[in-house]
């Protein structure tokens, strides 16, 4: 069984509950896909053994990723156009509004240096520019997460990568878990309705993925916070769970 | 008795070579009971489902092109350089300019007036998904579904803000079994490698073209024929629509037998 999780906003930090609920109503799960924010706590779920465990880190890194991450809530969040015009005044090319360095500086400061093959259950995905396709990353778990975690025009791609969250969405998977994403902002230039219209066809590609999926999950929460998500998220699982794969099964 | 659907891709100019498909089904005497059709393809679709006669379509699209291709064209200068004008205006091209075109090829024309069930695919801006239109006037939502995001200025629909079809439906063969077609062709475009982006907005098309792929290939995966046109050409080259049809009727030509042997079977 594969589980998947979308990436696209900071809500993400909070899937922990999910895990936590699927441990209790003994869910067996292969394989954990993620791509983007999720990536985060999935990736301290594994390597520590537990979402109990994985829960203190990520707490204490949430403090640090509102600093960094521009994108919290998702591409539809931003003045996006604001963005692209500093982009073109200062002549910036491929480079992000962000230096890549301060991503990689918290990736290698954050994360241990460990090798994915020691977390075998976790598949981290990025999108390959110059392959043109997604790929489950394989070596080092901080660069992987330099790419998933590689946010367009905030970051320049990182080494040909970037996230995998604004192109597909979600990895494919059996059951596909995503959040809600708050109400999209009202388009005034014409780079906002080519904006939306890119989120549209990603949005279009999460529902073909859900479609294909044995299960899909939607979930909600109010703060990016995980620490004020965490109880509510596990309990809204443990209910979705209860209702539909357990009883399928 | 199976019901032929006949799905039209979104693709600009580009849309001239599905009247090269409607040529060779003619010949091939092979009865369309549904058409879709998105952005371009819609064009192409409604004014099939209109009139039931290639020559017909190709008349009306041909002059239709020919009369406004001169203003078009002062717009279209813009989309050959970088995108840096979609970050000041709200579209390239206001709906007082273009709809003119439309109500030349469909005046007060309904859904209701069509001789082949019709269905037209725009894409919702504001809720992010496709809608199906099925009724009233064809003029609305052809004009919704040919309005390319940021070029041309979106549509009101039944209150809804609405541009082009090919966004999430780019191929509508899922829309034409919807509406009941069982046996579907579908007339696409092969798309060419994009060049690695070379800045941030580049870098978004980049993947956006991908996506529209992904999807265009789900939609395919549901099609029983799909007819491929390769065409290296930009979607606003419209001084170029006679190459694109000639060059189509040619290709297709050369799939006639194995087309009709799918048919047939």
């Amino acid at each position: 069984m594969r589980l998947s999780f979308g990436g696209d906003s900071a809500y993400y930090l909070s899937v922990l509950g999910i895990i936590r609920a699927i441990e209790e109503v003994n869910l067996e799960i292969d394989e954990i896909h993620c791509t983007g924010f999720s990536c985060i706590p999935l990736f301290f779920s594994e390597y520590l053994g537990s979402p109990g465990k994985a829960y203190p880190k990520v707490r204490e890194l949430y403090r640090e990723i509102v600093k960094i991450f521009k994108f919290l809530k998702g591409l539809v969040h931003i003045d996006v156009v604001n963005l692209l015009l500093t982009l073109y005044r200062m002549q910036k090319g491929i480079e992000g509004t962000t230096s890549q360095k301060s991503l990689v500086n918290f990736i290698y400061k954050s994360f241990p240096n460990v090798d994915l093959e020691k977390i075998p259950r976790l598949k981290i995905h990025a999108f390959n520019l110059k392959e043109y396709k997604d790929e489950i990353l394989s070596g080092n778990v901080r660069e992987a997460l330099c790419s998933t975690l590689c946010f367009p025009i905030q970051f320049s791609p990182y080494k040909d990568y970037i996230t995998g969250a604004w192109v597909y969405g979600v990895p494919e998977g059996d059951i596909i878990i995503t959040m809600k994403s708050e109400d999209i902002y009202k388009p005034r230039n014409a780079i906002d309705y080519m904006i939306l219209s890119t989120l549209g066809r990603t949005k279009e590609i999460v529902e073909i993925r859900k479609q294909e999926a044995d299960f899909s999950f939607e979930f909600e929460v109010n703060s990016l916070d995980p620490s004020r998500n965490s109880l509510k998220i596990y309990e809204a699982a443990l209910e979705k769970f209860a209702e539909n794969v357990l009883k399928k099964d | 008795m199976s019901r032929n659907g006949l799905a039209l891709a979104a693709g600009g100019v580009k849309g001239f070579a599905h009247i090269a498909v409607l040529k060779l089904l003619e010949e091939l005497e092979l009865k369309i009971d549904v058409v879709t059709g998105s952005s371009a393809g819609s064009i192409v679709a409604a004014l099939y489902a209109l009139h039931g006669d290639w020559q017909k379509v190709w008349k009306e699209f041909s002059e239709g092109v020919v009369e406004f291709l001169p203003a078009f064209m002062k717009r279209a200068e813009k989309l050959r350089g970088a995108n840096l004008w979609s970050i000041f205006q709200r579209s390239l091209v206001k709906v007082e300019e273009y709809y003119p075109f439309f109500k030349k090829l469909f005046g007060k024309k309904k859904f209701s007036d069509c001789k082949i069930k019709l269905g037209i695919v725009v894409f919702d801006i504001t809720e992010l998904r496709s809608l199906l239109i099925t009724e009233g006037f064809l003029v609305d939502a052809v004009m919704a579904s040919s309005s390319v995001p940021g070029v041309f200025e979106a549509v009101w629909i039944a209150g809804d803000q609405v541009v082009d079809g090919g966004v999430a439906g780019h191929t509508p063969v899922r829309e034409a079994r919807k509406l009941g077609a069982d046996f579907i062709i579908a007339s696409t475009f092969k798309k060419s490698a994009s060049k690695l982006p070379i800045d941030q907005m580049e870098l978004m098309f980049y993947i956006d073209t991908w996506k529209e792929e992904k999807i265009k290939n789900h939609d395919l995966s549901f099609a029983n024929l799909v007819i491929e046109h390769d065409l290296a050409i930009n979607w606003y080259e419209f001084e170029k629509f006679k190459k694109v049809f000639e060059t189509a009727v040619k290709s297709i030509e050369e799939r006639r037998k194995e087309v009709e042997i799918i048919i047939r079977r």
